[in-house]
């Protein structure tokens, strides 16, 4: 169906095209300008300043540097791990419990929305986590890096709200119909959220791609660390506790480093995206499930 | 054993409806249940943590044996001499991002929307969220050194007739360069959920506007817009669910000394306090008072949003 | 598209499982050291000890922990007692050290920097975290002991004040070891300026003045982007920003309060209106400052002699010849800078036996090790004939360590034989700082840097404990006043605020109660005497 488009819509669109590619150019640079250091001379590098077309002095000599870390590769399958499985127990426990949430024939429903928004406001902080997950037999183990994140409570808000914008007369008819609950949400909700899920998944996969943090406090080994882990120790600046003498390193090497380092460690994730993209196509589910 | 009582207690709240009500929506109980003992758990279990804002906490005495000396360490929060100013700079930087950041992407989400060519569209999105992967260090690090008196974005403002400087070193320009750099952080990623609802719009809707002879701005603004305005206001709400925690990484990366007086916010007061000398009691104290300020306004909002929009958290 | 992506991940992923497989079979070097000839060492045990310490970067550059390294299988190979080291996540130490504390599972040795506990090392000690090494030292550690009863005022410093020991520490008596950065000029414009190189303050100011004539852009490249570098910044010209022992009356003073202290300000705010001063000071990083180095932008700047000093002679543009000079004074002939930035012989760090320890006996032993003859020089210089071998009577680092066939960097390679490169229970030996400085003009900033150093030693606020009650007390009012007063010292050089508020200032300092966080550090300092 086309309808001739008015001018000032054709003026809009040309605007809107030149805006958009504007936003693209400037969200690129970081990454291309990550990209272009990690390749660059470690030395030649420490002397250049301001924006980077192309590589100063091309170089692999960062990304040798980088496999030779010892920590990359269980880094790599640490992570692999916690992602898959991880993924696997958010959605198990975030498509249901969103769904019951959303659903206005569950009874305690108020309650439990209250009791998790309100873990948003408000939480024990590091040690008393630290305590429990120890106190739980956790500790060294992939499973500290999984259970404690099973749910995202921004996640899982936003399911239910997808959820909750279901129009309720497809749920009735399919109840009229014998249909339980559970099979009402397989057949019927999940497809139609698709997209919602799609996210979701985005979502808790990047978390996890990302996660450190209780890595941190609760990995001891070393091998198990995972990637984001690896990639902070090379980041940070080494401890001043230690009160270490003068500095070392040959000039420069570091920083290239860690500018490869941080395209090893990012473009797999990055993978993940294209991958779910299929699923933001206007109006595709909406359509197959009514047709 | 405290951990146990609390377990069966919390459980037997779910467990044991009339029965009735159980065995007609028995799913949705099994579907639920896991959900909630896994807030337990990993939630309101640790919550004894917060005990230690009314102690003065000793590790090796533990939460239990540590000495309570009830609010002093609130009154200590308070009454020191940088509360109120540090207060109002949270409240600036986070208001900041509610008027500029928070409508950025979904201004982003209708524009894409209106963009017909796939390839265009699927190559600008998947470049827009980009920054949100990179190491908050490595963007800040090229904030510093694009903003200093002869950095790349100090000569394009001079050509508009900026004066140069060194932008980080000017109290005044602080705020604009964390909001400006969040947008561009943020835009992209925070944009996908708007995308993906914008895909749950009726297209029907569309073609009868057309029919009806509605310009494209008139459906934009019935049609697209109420249709994620459920989305956008569950944002908005989880956003001013957290007004007070203006995430104090970025600020430390960004500020130094001469900026204090319009960049040091409450975060990044309780970091330096707090967590550099592990004073667990203050820093917990100072967590306390953003959550109750976040929840009263979290509360508040909610319940305009219920009248108003009939979209709530609870 | 998305097939790219996958094309990139893949190749990707498969070229790091190569390099991999390619590297894990290096560094199984068997070491052919001495037997010892001490009677008491290697000990027959089979006991293992847990250890606890921050792993440097330069160790995980090419092994997994310190147990991989040359150092750590030689010393387990001649103590005869195995270790097994815990290394907390770099850079996040200090949380990992709290929750070791919180969880209360702790290994039998913690090396950190145990001056700095909240409370006090005292209080680790009375909060049942660590044991007082007293009886411990005396029974099972004969050279620490013989070390503490000769230089007595450095066994002082390791102590609480009320006489307990808490850790094997890390020292470094020697003043070439206290002194590694300072001041660094364009020797080459000097010289085309026929200027010779500065002493007093005037001088500096006739230099900067000449290069920002020359037209060098950065004078003076300077970062103070925080309370360490605000400090270092007016120790360097002159002035205190913190506390300090007055020599000449034996008591605490408060440096901002002192007159040097504007004098250093009002002048470094002259040289910020002339244009001398770096304007991104407050900004700007080490990273950024290295570039405007190597690219001859900078005329005079502060910084470390390895790593930032070496990296410039050896790579700066044609002709930019970055060389150290002496610390300025006020007049020419004074004995030296009053305070410029200076570490203490007591690195403030060691390593600690807790109560967790079953056998703190053999834990004293295997630390004390490092304090004798032969554990010296395996902690210093590693392994005679690898690391290190002998000429004239002095170790000097062979070419595992300068020229490593493994294509590791120098700092890389000594991580793996020896501890002196980092920190570590032990007497850090002068001859690490002498092999290390290899270049002549790191070996000159030493003589340099270090020149007046027994002056600058004289002012040094002691290391002073404050009691367990007024602990709480000084870290608040340190808190504050820190915090307002790097904010109002920028803004008086960068004139945000005008020198005519100087007054108020003080004033304000004063509210937050300086007076009272002076009285505490004096009466530390008495309690500190009478150890």
């Amino acid at each position: 169906m086309k309808i001739k488009e008015s001018k000032s819509y054709k003026v809009f669109k040309f605007f809107n095209i030149i805006v958009l590619s504007l936003v693209a150019i400037i969200s690129l640079y970081p990454m291309i300008y990550v990209l272009l250091a990690s390749l660059s001379d470690p030395t030649e590098f420490m002397k250049h300043q301001g924006l980077l077309l192309k590589p100063v002095e091309f170089s692999f000599e960062s990304y040798v540097q980088v496999s030779k870390h010892p920590f990359i590769l269980s880094g790599y399958k640490s992570t692999l791990f916690v992602l898959i499985v991880g993924l696997a127990v958010n959605m198990l426990l975030t498509l249901p419990g969103a769904f019951a949430l959303a659903s206005k024939d569950f009874k305690y429903r108020a309650l439990i929305n209250k009791m998790v928004v309100f873990t948003m406001l408000f939480s024990g902080g590091m040690v008393p986590l630290f305590l429990t997950v120890k106190a739980y037999g956790l500790l060294d183990s992939y499973w500290a890096l999984i259970l404690p994140v099973a749910v995202n409570t921004f996640n899982l808000i936003i399911m239910r709200t997808a959820f909750a914008s279901i129009p309720p007369s497809l749920a009735e008819s399919a109840t009229l119909d014998g249909a339980s609950e559970l099979v009402i949400m397989l057949k019927i909700a999940l497809p139609l959220c698709m997209p919602t899920i799609a996210v979701i998944i985005l979502y808790y996969g990047v978390q996890h791609w990302n996660a450190w943090f209780h890595a941190m406090l609760f990995i001891k080994t070393k091998t198990k660390y995972p990637l984001q882990l690896v990639l902070r120790e090379v980041l940070v600046v080494e401890d001043t506790t230690s009160m270490t003498i003068g500095g070392d390193d040959t000039v420069g090497l570091a920083e290239t480093v860690k500018y490869a380092v941080i395209i090893v460690s990012t473009l797999p994730i990055l993978t993940l995206y294209p991958f779910l993209q299929r699923y933001f196509v206007k109006g595709v589910m909406v359509g197959a499930v009514k047709g | 054993m405290e951990v146990k009582n609390k377990l069966s207690r919390r459980a037997g709240s779910v467990a044991t409806p009339p029965f009735a009500d159980f065995i007609r929506h028995k799913w949705l109980y099994f579907m639920v249940a896991p959900l909630v003992i896994y807030y337990i758990l990993f939630h309101y279990i640790p919550m004894f943590g917060l005990l230690v804002a009314f102690e003065r906490y000793v590790p090796s005495k533990g939460i239990f044996g540590s000495s309570f000396i009830g609010f002093e360490n609130f009154i200590d929060f308070f009454t020191g001499p940088f509360f109120f100013s540090r207060l109002r700079n949270t409240v600036v930087i986070s208001l900041s991002l509610l008027i500029f950041s928070f409508p950025a992407p979904i201004i982003l989400a209708l524009l894409l929307n209106e963009i017909k060519s796939k390839a265009f569209r699927s190559v600008t999105q998947t470049l827009s969220y980009l920054p949100h992967f990179i190491s908050l260090t490595v963007v800040c690090g090229m904030i510093r050194s694009f903003t200093m008196d002869n950095g790349v974005i100090t000569d394009l403002l001079v050509n508009f007739g900026f004066e140069r400087q060194s932008m980080l070193s000017n109290p005044d320009l602080f705020v604009s360069i964390y909001v400006i750099s969040d947008i561009w952080q943020t835009i992209g990623w925070n944009s996908i959920i708007y995308i993906s609802a914008l895909t749950a719009v009726d297209q029907e809707l569309y073609e009868a506007a057309n029919i009806d002879g509605a310009t494209k701005w008139q459906q934009v603004i019935h049609i697209t817009l109420p249709s994620i305005a459920p989305t956008i206001v569950i944002m908005l709400l989880l956003r001013i669910g957290s007004i007070l925690n203006v995430g104090y990484e970025k600020i430390i990366l960004l500020y130094n000394p001469l900026t204090y007086d319009t960049a040091d916010v409450l975060q990044s007061l309780i970091y330096r306090r707090g967590l550099q000398e592990f004073d667990w009691g203050y820093s917990t104290a100072a967590g306390m008072f953003n959550s109750v300020v976040n929840t009263a306004l979290l509360i508040l909002s909610n319940k305009i949003s219920t009248k108003v929009s009939e979209t709530a958290l609870w | 598209m998305s097939k790219f992506y996958k094309v990139v991940a893949l190749a990707l992923s498969l070229a790091l499982m190569m390099s991999f497989t390619a590297c894990s079979k290096q560094g199984q070097t068997q070491s052919a050291g001495k037997i010892s000839a001490d009677a008491q060492y290697p000990i027959d045990t089979d006991k293992t000890l847990t250890y606890w310490v921050n792993c440097s970067k330069n160790i995980t550059a090419s092994v997994t922990g310190m147990g991989e390294t040359e150092f750590a299988q030689e010393a387990e190979k001649r103590t005869g007692i195995d270790i097994e080291y815990i290394h907390p996540a770099q850079g996040q130490s200090t949380e990992q050290f709290n929750l070791l504390i919180a969880s209360g599972d702790l290994p039998d040795i913690i090396e950190y920097g145990w001056y700095s506990f909240p409370g006090g090392p005292g209080m680790a000690i009375d909060d049942n975290y660590i044991i007082a090494l007293n009886d411990v030292m005396k029974s099972h550690a004969p050279n620490i002991s013989k070390y503490f009863d000769e230089h007595p005022e450095q066994a002082k410093m390791t102590q609480t004040d009320d006489g307990r020991y808490y850790v094997f520490p890390f020292m470094s008596p020697d003043p070439k070891l206290l002194s590694t950065a300072g001041p660094i000029v364009r020797m080459d414009l000097l010289e085309k300026y026929g200027m010779e190189a500065p002493v007093t303050y005037d001088d500096w100011y006739k230099m900067l003045t000449a290069f920002k004539n020359d037209g060098i852009e950065i004078p003076l490249s300077f970062n103070a982007t925080n309370t360490h570098e605000i400090q270092q910044l007016f120790g360097v010209f002159g002035g205190y920003t913190d506390y300090y022992l007055d020599a000449e009356t034996d008591t605490i003073k408060y440096g901002p309060f002192e007159p040097e202290f504007k004098e250093t300000l009002t002048m470094l705010a002259k040289w910020y209106s002339e244009d001398l001063i770096d304007k991104n000071f407050t900004t700007t990083s080490t990273t950024i400052r290295d570039s405007n180095v190597l690219n001859g932008k900078v005329g005079a700047t502060y910084a470390s002699g390895g790593g930032q000093l070496d990296g410039w002679v050896l790579n700066a543009v044609d002709g930019v010849k970055m060389r150290s000079v002496k610390f300025p004074v006020k007049n020419v002939g004074d004995p030296g800078s009053k305070f410029k930035a200076m570490a203490y012989y007591y690195r403030m760090s060691g390593a600690a036996i807790t109560t967790s320890c079953e056998d703190p006996g053999l834990a004293a032993k295997y630390l004390d090790y490092f304090y004798g003859d032969e554990g010296h020089m395996l902690v210093n210089f590693g392994i005679e004939g690898e690391s290190y071998e002998m000429v004239d009577g002095k170790p000097v680092y062979t070419d595992k360590i300068m020229k490593n066939p493994d294509g590791l960097s120098m700092s890389d390679a000594m991580a793996r034989y020896m501890r002196s490169c980092n920190s570590g229970p032990m007497i850090q030996d002068v001859g690490y700082i002498e092999n290390r400085y290899y270049l002549q003009e790191q070996k000159d900033a030493l003589v340099n840097w270090s020149w007046g150093s027994d002056y600058t030693q004289k002012y040094k606020l002691p290391l002073i404990l404050p009691s367990k009650e007024e602990a709480t007390e000084v870290a608040d009012i340190a808190n504050n006043v820190n915090t307002y007063r790097d904010n109002m010292i920028l803004k008086f050089i960068t004139g945000l605020e005008s020198m005519d508020k100087y007054d108020s200032f003080i004033q304000q300092m004063k509210d937050y109660n300086v007076e009272r966080g002076i009285e505490i550090q004096q009466a530390a300092y008495e309690r500190y005497k009478n150890r």
